[in-house]
């Protein structure tokens, strides 16, 4: 059965990463690379769309000529350059085109705009100083590496103040489902704090620590 | 689908899954109660489901109860109404 996008998508903005995270299995990982959250009150999440560039700016408006809508568009800059390889025009254009988000493991710049711009962005740093044109990219899409997580094209990202996480793109309906049901759970466990229960009586865990009970974690 | 043939391929897939014999899966067996499905093989399940029925399983009104059995999950998500 195929699944449209959309409907992934809506299943997937219903859930923070740590949810995602806690339903990996060996199917994702936590991606500990040097990035920071530009956007910290815009959640990421969207398949992959990566690609690499050698310290210029040309492979990203090649991307964004053939990125699909709602992917997330992740950069590895290559080089040591350090000068900025995008910023807030290229921001606006990746809103115009309905993109889940940024990821650039490189540099960045007019980030104070980057909120209002309403795109989830993530750069390792900011710099006032723009890249050149240069040259176009061998090939996009392309595997990248961020961190130790290698990121394939349709490979799922999830993103917000806890970090980001990528999914396999053969388990991502598995892991959504997964996800939502540990999520379900969550929330009635906080119902039943909201109504006044006590979290480690709900755990079981006086008796867990002076009978050797178990604890009960339902979720 | 019908029933003997939903059961049969379910039944292999979760044996497959959890590495099992087959013959030890009865439809009215609780998968979770019995250590058949754990967290991981119930969502592969859910989604299993979905592409034998076509149809998508929405968690939010989703009952737990409805896939505890392979009986169940077959009356509740796959039987013609």
């Amino acid at each position: 059965m195929e699944v449209s996008i959309e409907s992934l998508l809506a299943a997937a903005r219903r859930l923070s990463t740590s949810l995602v995270c806690d339903r990996l299995y060996d199917h994702g990982a936590v991606v500990r690379a040097p990035l920071v959250n530009f956007t910290p009150g815009l959640p990421l999440a969207g398949p992959a769309f990566p690609i690499t560039t050698d310290g210029a700016i040309l492979p990203i408006l090649q991307a964004l000529d053939v990125v699909p809508p709602h992917h997330v568009l992740v950069i590895q800059d290559t080089s040591a350059g350090g000068r900025a390889v995008l910023g807030d025009i290229i921001l606006t254009g990746a809103r115009q085109q309905a993109l889940g988000g940024v990821i650039c493991l490189g540099t960045v710049r007019d980030v104070d705009e980057a909120p209002q711009i309403g795109v989830p962005l993530w750069a390792s740093a900011a710099s006032p100083q723009a890249a050149g044109l240069g040259r176009r990219a061998p090939q996009v899409p392309c595997d990248v590496t961020l961190g130790a997580t290698v990121v394939r094209p349709g490979d799922w990202l999830f993103g917000d103040r806890d970090g980001l996480v990528c999914v396999e793109r053969e388990w991502i309906r598995v892991i959504l489902k997964a996800a939502a049901i540990k999520g379900k759970k969550e929330r009635l466990y906080k119902e039943r704090l909201a109504a006044g229960e006590r979290l480690t009586e709900l755990m079981n865990v006086r008796r867990h620590l002076e009978h050797g009970e178990p604890l009960v974690v339902e979720f | 689908m019908d029933q003997e043939h939903f059961y049969k391929e379910v039944t292999a897939f979760i044996a497959t899954r959890a590495n099992l014999p087959g013959e030890v899966i009865q439809p009215t067996d609780h998968l979770v109660q019995r250590g058949f499905v754990n967290s991981l093989i119930l969502a592969e399940l859910i989604v299993f489901v979905e592409n034998v029925s076509g149809k998508e399983i929405d968690v939010e009104d989703f009952r737990l109860d409805s896939f505890s059995t392979i009986e169940k999950i077959y009356r509740n998500h796959v039987a013609p109404k």
